[in-house]
């Protein structure tokens, strides 16, 4: 029997730490569930009896140990960390997305700090509080950030760019890093 | 020279540095321009045209003559202005625009032909004889102009893009922006305060009135300490509010490392913000402008400001025996200060009359400086005084032509400022920038106590205008003096008297621009080069446009300023282009059989952000051509594999999704059937082709299209609009699933012996038929399925999770190699299709519609879809298209060159006679021929006929027959095989 | 510049796609004549002052934003999404 083996977008080391802040990859499950005009009242049963939480409202993310539900855009929220029953496949449109984007946890004091440098988005304490999710623009790239606490943020990006991503946090990592010490 | 016990330097550290390839030393504190004057280093630079010595003029950004190269490691940074260079150990900085040395120049030569070279001079003499240009002028002209050389190698230093936000943005932290500061924040918004120098106070640093009954630099030092401690509060120290733009956005450049000898690593020199706020106040205070006199720009003469400063902040004498020239009272304080700190004042000549002293020093009230001498520096001015001249010796001149209200950020958006005569100065219009007010000298208000409690009321405002209450706050007691101007520009007389110091511009210049009728002032500035060096014109426009105005008749107001436009300070591109170097130019995408490429030596080509594997070279290729051919022959023999990855993969879900896709494609998806897969055909409404690629219905309300790898983010925006702008009303849900699935092409004709090697479930031609698609299982993956081919050959392509993907084309290259097949890349992908007449965007290139590719018949006559109506209309179908046929060189090893155009063969190449282009070329290995793909006039009617392909860039001319599209195997057998 | 999206908030001008005059909204029937055709995919009042335009947060949400602003002041006066309702 065919024996296919899961391989990792980027090749390193992970937990990386600089300075105060560490990059940590992140393996999960993703799931979009698509709805357009009006959000059905058996799909947020549904989705309660699945993931134990509450249909997220925009831009928020709900989690409950490793199973979150987040608002993912326009169209669409995100189930993370569980598999749908077939029963939530068969009233809602679920679209298995696991391996389209690459995920890591960023933490540390100066996280904000490294991402304002990699994103035009308000990354101030008040403005981007923990459980809320945003989907911005990452150095060109398309991107979901959610804050999932004070100091802690989960970054998603494209697979195939993990490697130019990892490289830009890394950067901007290294001149937080290279700010708090000089002279 | 340095005065003991004054001034804000650290003593206790002192710095090495070199200027000029001579050892100095300074200390921890000062800015090169203080430490060189410290040094009695008087001389520093030479002007841009004239090569006239030149001095230090200003203590701060708005300087015109200090300008340095800095060397740092393997960098240099030329035109570094060195009244903001903090001074470091170690620091090596070269004077510019002077050769053989700063002493004696050899271009100073100019200044003797200066008659000839007055403005415009170029626009004259270079005239004639024209032919003389190209080999004479331009390079003379070329070699002497521009500021500093360029370090011609590869710039090491880190630069960085950075964003920030805030509720309001502060520019400048003097006295008015530090009362300001603290009045927001403590209200408790959030604060971004931004100034140019490493140290805040502003002017505060530089004045001996107290604030609170402490001196002025130890206020700003507890207020700074204070707004240290707020959370909310962000304190910008180097950096400088380069623009204002829309929506309250600003940039700014922050100079990091500038003050270090050695940067650490990762740490970059500059950082250009992005700052975003809700309300901004401008406290960028004021700049002191000169008076234009003769020869006022020897070396010692400089703005009363600025020799204030070096005074008061850094200790410094900036001569022996020093003479002050104003028009106003502020110039006074100099004198005054001078006096105080037991430095030889030989004359204070006030242009006013009826003014008395305010210290202990000679008053020339109603005088002027008519002439000054040195010729390296300054060593007599001669003055005119009670109808008399007198000659007066002395090192150092320092002159205020009043104050000009730093406004520049209110016009970045075409506001206009206003003149005010009691100022004698112009200042902002209000509401110039949306969100933005102004306080303090910035806002023409020219004492401490009035600019505190101004910037406590304007922040007052802002505050209640962001819905918060403004808290009561005891503006401190300070100085509260009259400040007294009488306008004076133009002292006039014979000599030359210069406006713009590094542009060498001269009262002379302006004259001759308003006689030759270039009155406008934007004319005049382009004409003379007024204001167009460096600096702007910081402390010269007013100067220029008040002596237009005098030329040609008018008032200052009617004549107007010129526009102010951004970045506020010089900016290096580097900064500006801080993060779109390397990868943050674009993403580089990689597809999950990246590294098993690499490790076949497979070269990779950029397909848009995507690397795909050109050809895999074995073992005796030494040409691509080599490698290609064979992969051709590998696929039409036996089988090959190649990633496909990169085509736009959209999985569209919903009880409308048949109708939607109707409207998408030009031909019916709603009467697919479960199971199978079509090719659909995309226009843009113009009618133009979109885009091309297949579509699987995957179960009832269930689809998954493709893209090409070209348009897939094209198409995702298109699909969006059609559904959230056209028809929202169907309903359905789609995303892009490209990244998550690794697909693979299957091809030839052992491409079913393969899958059967790997697939938990065997197929056939009845599972999976050509154009069917299914679910399938490798072990325990699943995957999908289908049987579509790019080839012309049996074939397929296999999808799987991406993380699988590596795995699998493993997996597949190992059993290809087994029936003597293996990978193929983007070379022999693109023979195969030209060799099966199958199009790319090389055809479908924006221009071309479906009847011009010889697809109208896809074009469905039952329904509508987004294209059909223009893609009907007169022009778009007809004999006059250029329409899509096959060529083969009539010598089949002859030349085609993509892009080439077409010709009748008895007809001369050139435009009127064009009759079409090539589009895609390759030489094929099944028709042992050089083919291609082109648009020709009236193309699918000349089968048969011949052309000549003309390519006027190579001067390469071929004959060639034209030809149906399809090269190989024209009845499709192979592919239902 | 920066618009401020329904669902995302404000943001600056690069995270979205700019596509031209909310006229295109108007799709006409594919019965209508030419000129009503040409009329709606080539001619534009381009006036100076308020207009409304269709504008794509691309690098955000994705939703289709129609955006009124004026283009002598440059001020960003609404932005809602096309379809009228979302996530």
């Amino acid at each position: 029997m065919v024996d296919l083996i899961a391989m990792k977008a980027v090749e390193k080391n992970f937990p990386l730490k600089i300075g105060t802040v560490s990059v940590e990859e992140v393996q999960t499950s993703l799931f979009t569930v698509g709805v357009h005009k009006k959000i059905p009242k058996n799909l947020v049963t549904a989705m309660k009896s699945v993931t134990g939480l509450d249909w997220p409202s925009v831009r928020q993310i709900r989690s409950k140990g490793s199973v979150s539900v987040m608002w993912f855009d326009h169209t669409h929220v995100a189930i993370m960390g569980i598999t749908p029953t077939p029963k939530l496949e068969e009233i809602a449109r679920v679209t298995d997305v696991s391996d389209a984007w690459y995920i890591v946890d960023l933490d540390g004091i100066d996280v904000r700090k490294v991402l304002s440098r990699v994103t035009p988005i308000d990354m101030r304490e008040n403005q981007f509080q923990t459980g809320i999710t945003q989907r911005a623009d990452l150095m060109h790239m398309q991107a979901s950030i959610s804050c999932t606490a004070e100091h802690s943020f989960r970054i998603m990006v494209f697979r195939s760019m993990a490697q130019t991503f990892v490289h830009e946090i890394l950067v901007a990592m290294e001149s937080v890093a290279a700010r708090a010490e000089k002279v | 020279m340095r005065l003991p016990g004054k001034g804000l330097i650290d003593r206790g550290n002192a710095l090495n540095f070199h200027f000029n390839d001579r050892p100095y030393i300074g200390f921890a504190g000062d800015t090169l321009a203080s430490a060189l004057l410290a040094n009695d280093q008087i001389l520093v630079g030479r002007s841009f045209k004239y090569h006239r010595p030149r001095g230090i003029m200003t203590a701060g950004s708005e300087e015109p003559n200090a300008l340095v190269t800095v060397k740092r490691g393997k960098s240099k940074e030329p035109n570094t202005r060195a009244t903001v260079q903090p001074l470091y150990e170690g620091l090596v900085a070269q004077p510019q625009n002077a050769w053989p040395s700063l002493r004696f120049d050899a271009l100073g030569i100019n200044d003797y032909l200066s008659t000839f070279l007055a403005a415009g001079f170029y626009y004259k003499t270079f005239m004639w004889p024209q032919p003389f240009w190209e080999w004479l002028y331009e390079p003379l002209i070329r070699r002497a102009a521009g500021l500093g050389t360029l370090n011609m190698s590869y710039d090491h230093d880190l630069y960085e893009k950075a964003y920030a936000h805030c509720d309001v943005l502060i520019v400048g932290a003097g006295p008015s922006g530090l009362m300001a500061a603290l009045t927001v924040a403590r209200a408790g918004l959030s604060v971004v305060l931004v100034d140019e120098n490493n140290r805040l106070g502003g002017r505060l640093l530089s004045e001996v009135e107290e604030v609170d009954s402490v001196a002025g630099h130890v206020w700003a030092a507890d207020v700074t300490v204070e707004l240290e401690g707020l959370a909310n509060v962000t304190i910008m120290t180097n950096t400088t509010v380069t623009g204002a733009y829309d929506q309250g956005t600003y940039g700014a450049l922050e100079r990091v490392a500038h003050h270090l000898g050695i940067l650490p690593s990762g740490l970059p020199l500059e950082t250009f913000w992005r700052i975003v706020a809700k309300r901004t106040i401008l406290c960028a205070g004021a700049l002191e402008r000169q008076i234009a006199f003769p020869n006022n720009d020897r070396p010692g003469i400089m703005t009363a400001s600025g020799m204030r400063s070096y005074l008061n902040q850094y200790g410094v004498a900036t001569g022996k025996k020093i003479a002050i020239f104003g028009n106003n009272s502020d110039a006074h304080r100099t004198a005054r200060d001078l006096t105080n700190s037991g430095v030889e004042v030989v004359a204070m000549i006030d242009s006013r009359i009826g003014v008395s002293a305010i210290a202990d020093y000679p008053l020339y009230a109603g005088a002027r400086v008519v002439d000054t001498s040195g010729r390296l520096g300054l060593s007599a001015i001669t003055i005119e005084y009670q109808g008399k001249t007198k000659v007066l010796e002395c090192d150092a001149l320092g002159v205020s032509g009043g104050w000009n209200p730093t406004v520049h950020l209110t016009c970045h958006m075409n506001g206009r400022p206003v003149w005010d005569e009691k100022l004698a100065s112009f200042l902002s219009k209000e509401g110039a920038i949306p969100g933005m007010v102004v306080a303090g000298s910035a806002a023409g208000t020219m004492n401490t106590a009035g600019v505190l409690a101004e910037a406590y009321a304007v922040a007052s405002i802002v505050i209640k205008d962001l819905g918060k209450s403004a808290v009561k706050l005891n503006v401190p007691k300070s100085e509260d003096g009259t400040y007294e101007i009488t306008a004076f520009w133009d002292v006039g007389g014979k000599g030359r008297a210069w406006l713009d110091f590094q542009n060498d511009v001269t009262t002379k210049d302006i004259k001759q621009a308003a006689q030759e009728n270039f009155r406008s002032v934007e004319h005049m500035k382009r004409y003379t080069t007024q204001g167009m060096a460096t600096d702007q014109g910081k402390n010269s426009n007013v100067t220029a446009l008040a002596v237009l105005a005098d030329a040609t008749g008018r008032g200052i107001p009617e004549t107007g300023t010129t526009t102010f436009r951004p970045p506020y300070v010089p900016v290096a591109m580097a900064a500006l282009g801080a993060g779109g170097e390397g990868k943050g130019f674009a993403p580089e995408r990689f597809l999950s059989s990246h590294l098993a490429s690499q490790e076949l030596n497979a070269p990779m080509i950029e397909a848009g952000l995507w690397y795909r594997p050109s050809y895999f070279p074995q073992a005796g290729e030494s040409h691509w051509r080599q490698s290609c051919d064979r992969e051709v022959d590998m696929v039409r023999s036996q089988v090959g594999v190649c990633d496909v990855s990169t085509l736009g993969k959209i999985d569209i879900k919903g009880k409308d999704a048949a109708k939607f896709l109707d409207l998408l494609y030009t031909n019916s998806f709603a009467t697919l059937k479960i199971g199978r897969v079509r090719y659909g055909l995309m226009l843009r409404e113009d009618g133009h082709v979109m885009d091309d690629g297949t579509c699987a219905r995957l179960g009832e309300t269930h689809y998954l299209m493709t893209t090409t790898t070209a348009a897939a983010g094209e198409v995702m925006r298109h699909m969006d609009f059609v559904h959230q702008v056209l028809r929202p009303d169907l309903d359905l849900s789609f995303v892009s699933v490209t990244e998550h699935w690794a697909q693979f092409a299957i091809a030839g004709p052992k491409s079913r012996e393969i899958l059967n090697g790997i697939l938990s479930k065997k197929i056939n031609n009845e599972s999976i038929p050509y154009m069917g698609c299914g679910e399938v299982n490798l072990g325990d993956v699943a995957g999908r399925l289908f049987r579509i081919s790019f080839s012309g050959e049996h074939a397929y392509e296999l999808a799987v999770p991406a993380r699988y993907g590596d795995s699998l084309f493993r997996l597949l290259l190992g059993k290809a190699k087994a029936l003597g097949g293996g990978p193929y890349g983007m070379e022999a992908l693109n023979t195969l299709r030209i060799e099966k007449g199958f199009i790319t965007h090389a055809e479908i290139h924006g221009r071309t519609t479906a009847f011009d590719i010889g697809m109208s018949r896809m074009v469905s006559a039952k329904k509508d879809c987004i294209g059909k109506v223009m893609a009907a209309r007169p022009g778009m179908v007809g004999e006059h298209r250029d329409q899509l046929v096959g060529l083969r060189p009539l010598d089949p090893l002859k030349q085609i060159i993509s892009g080439a155009h077409l010709f009748e063969v008895e007809d001369i190449s050139e435009r009127k006679n064009d009759q079409g282009y090539v589009t895609s070329m390759c030489y094929s290995p099944s028709a042992k021929s050089v083919i291609a793909q082109a648009f020709l006039r009236n193309g699918r009617a000349r089968l048969g006929s011949k052309v000549k392909m003309v390519d006027h860039l190579s001067g390469v001319e071929t004959i060639c027959e034209v030809c149906d599209l399809v090269f190989f195997d024209p009845e499709g057998g192979r592919l239902r095989g | 510049m920066r618009i401020k999206c329904p669902l995302c908030g404000s943001r600056d001008r690069r995270e979205f796609y700019y596509q031209g005059h909310a006229s295109i909204l108007d799709r006409p029937d594919p019965e209508s004549t030419l000129e009503t055709w040409n009329d709606y995919l080539h001619n534009r009042e381009n006036l100076a002052g308020v207009t409304e335009d269709l504008w794509h947060h691309e690098q955000g949400c994705g939703a289709w934003l129609v955006v009124k602003r004026n283009t002598v002041s440059h001020e960003v006066l609404s932005a809602r999404l096309a379809k009228e309702n979302g996530l």
